[in-house]
């Protein structure tokens, strides 16, 4: 039996996105839209600073899930929403809490703050542990 | 223009193969930051259209901002995997938002193994502005 209680807290994950890690994000994945690296092109668009890709901060929730997971169960969905902006070289933390757990399956809240506490990504997951957790 | 957009609804991107290779998985972890050699939840992300080439996308707005993602979990991806896929335009609205007016759309691919297990199925929604 694993030992997940019920609306248990996940530890949190931060990461700051500097314009190294958007150029290697957009290598990795494929996506070279210019709002991730090119300033000029992203002032076009009215933004402010180069923007974090929204999959990129999908991929830190899906960290922060896996990670807590640690290899006692896999995910089944992971689903974000993007409700505001992240840039360069600001902190952005993942966090994410069990709402509720039945049998072996979780269902996760995530979300991701930036540097100023606005959540900017919502988020939610379910997990299938591989043992059922202890109640 | 939303109706061309309206009327572009069941467009197809080019089919594509992909094989999860350990250089590439290995610069994919660096990026998000992770270590370990597991293919994380979001790696079919690299085999997406990003952003969408859809032609009528053209016709509306003069940039793309991502709405959202949900990926559904089927079978586990290991390296030497081969995963063929399809983007899939499903279908938009348009909205008013305190930033104006823009086109939400849909588009679905599923990853397939080969011989036709569902693998990943991703839905990706996409603002047009």
């Amino acid at each position: 039996m694993t030992d997940i209680p019920p609306l248990a807290d996940i530890p949190p994950l931060t990461e700051t996105t500097t314009l190294r890690r958007l150029v290697e994000y957009a290598g990795a994945s494929g996506d070279f839209y210019g709002m991730h690296y090119d300033l000029d092109f992203a002032r076009s668009l009215g933004h402010p600073e180069l923007a974090v890709h929204g999959l990129l901060k999908a991929a830190y929730l899906g960290r922060l899930v896996t990670e807590w997971l640690d290899g006692r169960g896999r995910l089944a969905v992971l689903e974000v929403s993007y409700r505001g902006m992240d840039f360069r070289d600001r902190a952005h933390t993942c966090r994410g809490r069990v709402v509720s757990a039945a049998a072996n399956r979780a269902e996760l809240e995530l979300w991701g703050e930036d540097d100023t506490g606005r959540r900017t990504t919502l988020g939610r997951a379910e997990v299938i542990y591989d043992e059922e957790p202890s109640p | 223009m939303i109706e061309a957009l309206q009327e572009a609804v069941g467009w197809t991107g080019p089919p594509r193969e992909d094989v999860i290779e350990r250089r590439h998985l290995a610069f994919y972890l660096h990026a998000i930051g992770a270590t370990g050699d597991e293919v994380p939840p979001t790696f079919t992300a690299c085999f997406l259209d990003e952003p969408p080439s859809l032609p009528a996308a053209a016709s509306y707005g003069s940039g793309w901002l991502n709405g959202g993602d949900r990926f559904e979990y089927h079978a586990p991806l290991r390296v030497g995997d081969v995963i063929v896929s399809r983007p899939r335009f499903t279908g938009v609205v348009e909205k008013n938002g305190s930033a104006g007016t823009f086109a939400l759309l849909t588009f679905e691919t599923e990853f397939r193994r080969p011989d036709g297990e569902l693998v990943v199925r991703h839905i990706g929604r996409r603002i047009r502005k």
